[in-house]
């Protein structure tokens, strides 16, 4: 189990610049879907990748699916290195997402946020107009029945998390 | 012109798929606040969880 409480504080209050996308966003405008982890598109400044790792590092980050034992080091210069990580931690499955497609880097999903009350922290989550941009853009089957599901949520009008 | 404006025609699949959706569960999720909605997803993953430790269980035992 992912959790959601105690990954988005380690985050925040370790000051990492994220904003919530995905399944989880999803959840935060009402989808009914299941999903199992939690989806960030992180800000790539040195600085930002610093507070990443610091703020994950206790929490034992491996690379999800990989066999047990790679020479895998969870630093700033490995985030540097990377773009795309889908990661285990000891609080539930994270992918740290440097890009999305239909949403592009941090910067240019950064005026497309609301930002929520979430566990006692501020949290940047994607709209939801912006979250069904990125859903059509990936494409994949399943990104489609999700779409359908945020389209109708769209089309039911303001949600609660809209006008926070 | 916003984005909602030049939005693509409805895509046939999806539109399919609409007719699946039970809007009830969407209608009660708007219903409670952003914390909730969370916290009854984490629920939904622990019992999810518990099924698969059940069905792995019962194909032990076959």
């Amino acid at each position: 189990m992912t959790d959601y409480r105690s990954l988005l504080k380690v985050l925040l209050e370790g000051g990492a610049e994220v904003i919530l996308v995905g399944g989880a966003a999803a959840t935060a405008h009402g989808s009914a879907r299941l999903t199992q982890d939690l989806d960030v598109v992180y800000r790539r400044t040195p600085e930002n990748l610093s507070r990443l790792a610091a703020a994950l590092a206790p929490y034992t980050p491996y690379l999800r699916g990989a066999p047990p034992g790679l020479p895998f080091r969870w630093d700033a210069a490995t985030l540097k290195g990377g773009l795309n990580f889908t990661l285990t931690t000891d609080l539930g499955d994270l992918d740290l997402l440097g890009e999305i497609s239909g949403g592009g880097r941090y910067e240019e999903l950064a005026p497309h946020v609301v930002e929520l009350e979430l566990f006692g922290v501020r949290v940047k989550c994607v709209d939801l107009e912006r979250l069904i941009v990125t859903k059509r853009a990936a494409g994949r089957p399943k990104d489609l029945e999700a779409l359908a599901e945020l389209e109708i949520l769209r089309d039911r009008g303001l949600d609660p998390a809209e006008g926070e | 012109m916003t984005e909602r404006e030049v939005a693509p025609p409805p895509d046939p699949v999806v539109e399919a798929y609409k007719k699946g959706i039970d809007v009830t569960l969407l209608d009660r999720n708007l219903r409670l606040t952003v914390e909730e909605r969370f916290l009854q997803l984490m629920e939904l993953q622990r019992f999810a969880e518990e099924l698969r430790r059940a069905g792995r269980g019962a194909r032990k035992r076959d």
